[in-house]
């Protein structure tokens, strides 16, 4: 039962809604756990399992590692062997770690990658002739196991540098990683910001529960009447990529871009709109996105739990191991700071990016998505001196507006071209769609009616436009730092509840469902 | 502290490290500046980062990166 | 919650609902047109009632194979294919209950594909709850009408691009894609039985009681189709029929006397048939109701007029081709 269907949101929601208020103080939590675990079962059934077994390994491996320190602190120690008996200790704890990274990772890729891989290697066999193939597998993947691995991760990961303390009891640990809010897209939350309020039982509060709902409406608002009534002109487009050209392809990548964020910034509203209503802080996920001036500020604003989970797990760990420090070194000496910083981060980089892209999906178009960025992140700082030489001797100034619109300007080709090639089927149709947005151009394709033949009629790009125009002003307010929810709370009654009601209306007769569209899946919740 | 301002403003300059207490938080260091950071701040004062120590509240401000290095100087 | 909180929100719910009727009103009048593949099986909603003699449902193997002018052009029946491309049974049998209210067709075709669709309880569930939402509050279901409001503006534009040849007849869209199916003879018989899962079984007998209740002759069909049919299935399906005293008619072990020819008449190399296998099956299907059903001839009706100037352009379109 997706976030938007009714189901959830006129049953299930309101039923767990209640529950959690009956109960008492200490058994919230596990009002919350049972609903999780209910939520589960109802997309992915006896695929439970995996996640049953990830919650288990990680509270076992957790405690480990704490009766690993326990053990070595309260063991006598004689001086001279002092030094070795730490190195052997930490030698253990690392390995206790992988292992447990291991196992999780291990689930992730067998049923998710081992497809791709073996598709992949079939290729090589066929070109030298091998006599036998790998088989073809497919493996029917759990529900949100992409967010709540690294979340499990994140979780030992935490332990082992002691920035949080092994969890004793199984349930909490459980409802971190199940929190049925955040099960399908996200955001991925770490132990230290969500576990303590989901556990606490604090009872339900009239502010945070109207407040959560105003947030999901909100969401509702973008997921139906934006991004599912782009789901049709998008899908029209990007499956039959050989059929259209020029500016009908920019419409598709540009559209799609907008759908994307529709979808996923709306869901996330009614992720954290669910998550307010138990008086839950759910981290944001995005920040104004299309606002950003560069690549790297973009990535710091969209999907910004994974952003955070790469540069806290991977960007940093490997770019402090003894490996690229020394690289970093022998860089800096013989390339100067500059590009030899450059070079040492790139290492980090590079991880991080492959792995973002290989994240969302098996497919090469993902992976050259990753790669797309980390050429353009890593030309943009090594770039950074140059530009800075080059504005400041031609007398433009950086801050201000004709600029910043230029910025703005190549920042969003920037992202649709990227967005293209993401939702193009494969590789190769993400290049001859990209090829043929300047070998079919034609300026007539805006006034000749084509771009009404792809399943949009003109009243629906009006109802786009208009989520577009609501969109960019709740953007602008935000960007200023405003909360909207408060300002409403301070208008009168008549003024609040006239928006409210326009508002949930807006939702109910403009939203792309029902009879005559395309039933949309929530996107996210498909990597 | 002058040998840690210096080098701050040597690598992003144009902030006010002696007041500013959202280096992280409010988004004017970025990864990278923090990554050109850490090796400077490794040979200047002989200490050895590693990712435990990359917490926001060890960047947050000039006073929070000189308690991690008096803290890293005696490890 | 304090008991301000609580009569604020029940007078804000109390509120919206008043709302959502009075909106349910203003968008109800407005009918929906509107013909894209999805919509077309709601094209049966715009005939006048009562004027249809069979329907046609089923998922997208109901879709390709039956044509309702070709039995028009022959035999002067009217029939409505309002078959779905992936429609589970569940949905059909709402369409089905749907489309009762204004039509009583004496024959209802049932496409067999369909049977075999499993889905999950919770689709069910969350069907049956749409379903009621829908009765409950009309707005639900008819919210797409706002984009009628401007109705000239829209007529104006319609005008433009009308220009678009209409390749949908009656439900029927026409494909003259040739695409063959090259594997061969596919039928091989056994004992094996395709079992129908729990719920598309409890859809099916919905749908039989409710075409027993309105006294509609109910037949289920197999259409033509090497990739989707297995014998196996048709003992299922064959199974059934006979527990419940309905013909059952499976096209793909009379592949002879149709005359289909796996070279021309398939537009996806076996999975569905294209208009060339269309017309043969509509045209067994034509003569099927001509002597097992007790339906009228309404070529020379005037009632009926717009039927044939229909035909006139369905037969220059098919012909081109």
């Amino acid at each position: 039962m997706a976030y938007n269907s009714l189901l959830y949101l006129f049953i299930f929601l309101p039923a767990v809604l209640l529950a959690y208020q009956l109960a008492p103080k200490n058994f919230r939590y596990k009002v919350l756990l049972s609903a999780s675990y209910i939520f589960f079962l109802s997309f992915s059934g006896k695929l439970l399992v995996y996640l049953l077994f990830s919650t288990l390994s990680i509270h076992h491996i957790g405690l480990w590692l704490t009766s690993c320190k326990k053990d070595f602190l309260s063991a006598a120690h004689a001086p001279e062997n002092k030094k070795a008996e730490k190195a052997a200790y930490e030698a253990k704890r690392r390995r206790i770690l992988w292992f447990g990274i291991g196992l999780q990772l291990s689930i992730l890729m067998i049923l998710k990658y081992s497809g791709f891989f073996f598709e992949n290697f079939n290729l090589v066999l066929k070109a030298i002739s091998f006599p036998r193939l790998l088989p073809a597998m497919k493996f029917a993947l759990p529900i949100g196991i992409s967010f709540y691995t690294l979340q499990a991760i994140s979780y030992l990961i935490d332990v082992y540098y002691e920035k949080i303390e092994a969890v004793d009891n199984l349930g909490r640990l459980a409802l971190y990683l199940a929190f049925f809010p955040t099960l399908l897209e996200g955001p991925i939350c770490r132990y230290s910001q969500t576990a303590e309020a989901l556990c606490q039982g604090k009872p339900l509060e009239y502010k945070n529960i109207t407040y959560g709902l105003q947030r999901m409406i909100w969401g509702l608002f973008k997921k139906l009447v934006i991004a599912d009534r782009l789901n049709l002109l998008v899908e029209t487009i990007f499956d039959t990529p050989n059929h259209y050209g020029g500016i009908i392809v920019i419409a598709g990548a540009v559209l799609y871009t907008f759908q994307l964020y529709a979808d996923f910034s709306g869901c996330i509203d009614m992720t954290i709109g669910t998550g307010e209503m138990f008086g839950v802080t759910i981290p944001e996920n995005f920040r104004q996105p299309f606002f950003s001036k560069t690549a790297s500020e973009f990535w710091r604003r969209w999907h910004i739990t994974l952003g955070a989970w790469l540069k806290d797990y991977i960007f940093y760990p490997i770019s402090l191991t003894k490996f690229v420090k020394n690289l970093g070194k022998k860089s800096r000496a013989k390339f100067g700071k500059h590009f030899g910083q450059i070079i040492s981060s790139a290492v980090a980089l590079f991880g991080v990016w492959i792995l973002n892209g290989l994240w969302h999906g098996t497919g090469w178009n993902y992976i050259f998505f990753g790669m797309y960025y980390f050429v353009l992140i890593l030309m943009g700082n090594l770039l950074e001196p140059a530009v800075e030489r080059i504005t400041s001797s031609l007398r433009i100034d950086r801050t201000n507006n004709l600029y910043r619109g230029f910025q703005t300007v190549k920042l969003l080709i920037i992202v649709f071209t990227g967005e293209l090639f993401f939702r193009a089927n494969n590789l190769t149709a993400g290049m001859n769609m990209f090829r043929s947005i300047f070998t079919g151009f034609h300026w007539s394709a805006v006034t000749d009616g084509s771009l009404l033949k792809l399943g949009l009629t003109l009243p629906d790009f009006i109802a786009v436009f208009f989520g577009f125009i609501a969109v960019y002003t709740v953007g602008v307010i935000h960007e200023r730092g405003i909360s909207i929810r408060e300002r409403i709370s301070g208008w009168n009654v008549f003024a609040r509840w006239s928006f409210l009601y326009v508002a949930i209306l807006l939702v109910i007769v403009l939203g792309a469902y029902g009879d005559g569209y395309l039933p949309a899946k929530l996107i996210y919740a498909g990597f | 502290m002058e040998q840690l301002l210096e080098i701050l403003n040597d690598i992003n300059p144009g902030l006010d490290y002696e007041t500013e207490t959202k280096l992280i938080d409010g988004g004017l260091l970025d990864s990278f500046s923090i990554l050109s950071l850490i090796p400077e701040l490794e040979d200047a004062f002989g200490i050895e980062i590693t990712p435990i120590d990359m917490v926001p509240s060890n960047f947050n401000s000039a006073q929070a990166m000189w308690d991690m290095i008096h803290r890293l100087k005696e490890e | 919650m304090k008991n301000k909180n609580r009569i604020k929100s029940i007078s804000f719910l109390t509120g919206l609902f008043l709302l959502l009727y009075i909106a349910s009103y203003l968008l109800i009048p407005y009918n929906n047109m509107g013909d894209s593949l999805y919509k077309k099986a709601n094209g049966i909603l715009k005939e006048p009632k009562n004027t249809i003699d069979y329907v046609a449902i089923g998922d997208s193997e109901c879709s390709a194979s039956i044509s309702p002018m070709e039995v028009w052009n022959d035999y002067g029946y009217t029939g409505y294919n309002c078959g779905v491309p992936s429609q589970q049974l569940q949905d059909t049998y709402y369409l089905l209950e749907r489309l009762l209210k204004n039509q009583h067709p004496k024959v209802v075709f049932l496409e067999t594909n369909a049977f075999y669709r499993d889905f999950k309880y919770i689709n069910t569930l969350e069907t049956s709850i749409e379903e009621t939402v829908k009765k409950i509050f009309p707005i639900y279901k008819y919210h797409d009408n706002w984009k009628y409001f401007h109705f000239y503006m829209l007529k104006a534009l319609g005008h433009k691009i009308k220009q678009e040849q209409i390749t949908v007849y009656k439900g029927y869209q026409y494909s003259a894609i040739v695409n063959p199916y090259k594997r061969g003879p596919y039928v091989t018989e056994t004992d094996d039985v395709y079992v129908i899962d729990e719920q598309p079984l409890l859809y099916l007998n919905k749908i039989a009681s409710l075409c027993r209740d309105k006294d509609i002759q109910l037949i289920l069909y197999s259409a033509p189709s090497p990739k989707c049919w297995s014998y196996a299935k048709h003992n299922a399906a064959a199974a059934f029929a006979n527990e419940n005293q309905l013909t059952y008619i499976d096209l793909n072990l009379d592949i002879d006397t149709l005359g289909i020819d796996w070279a021309k008449d398939s537009r996806d190399d076996g999975d569905h048939l294209n208009y060339f296998g269309a017309k043969k099956v509509s045209d067994y299907m034509g003569n099927y109701l001509s002597e097992h059903a007790d339906l009228t001839d309404h070529r020379k009706d005037d009632l009926f007029a717009g039927w044939n100037k229909e035909l006139k352009n369905y037969l220059k379109l098919t012909e081109q081709n």
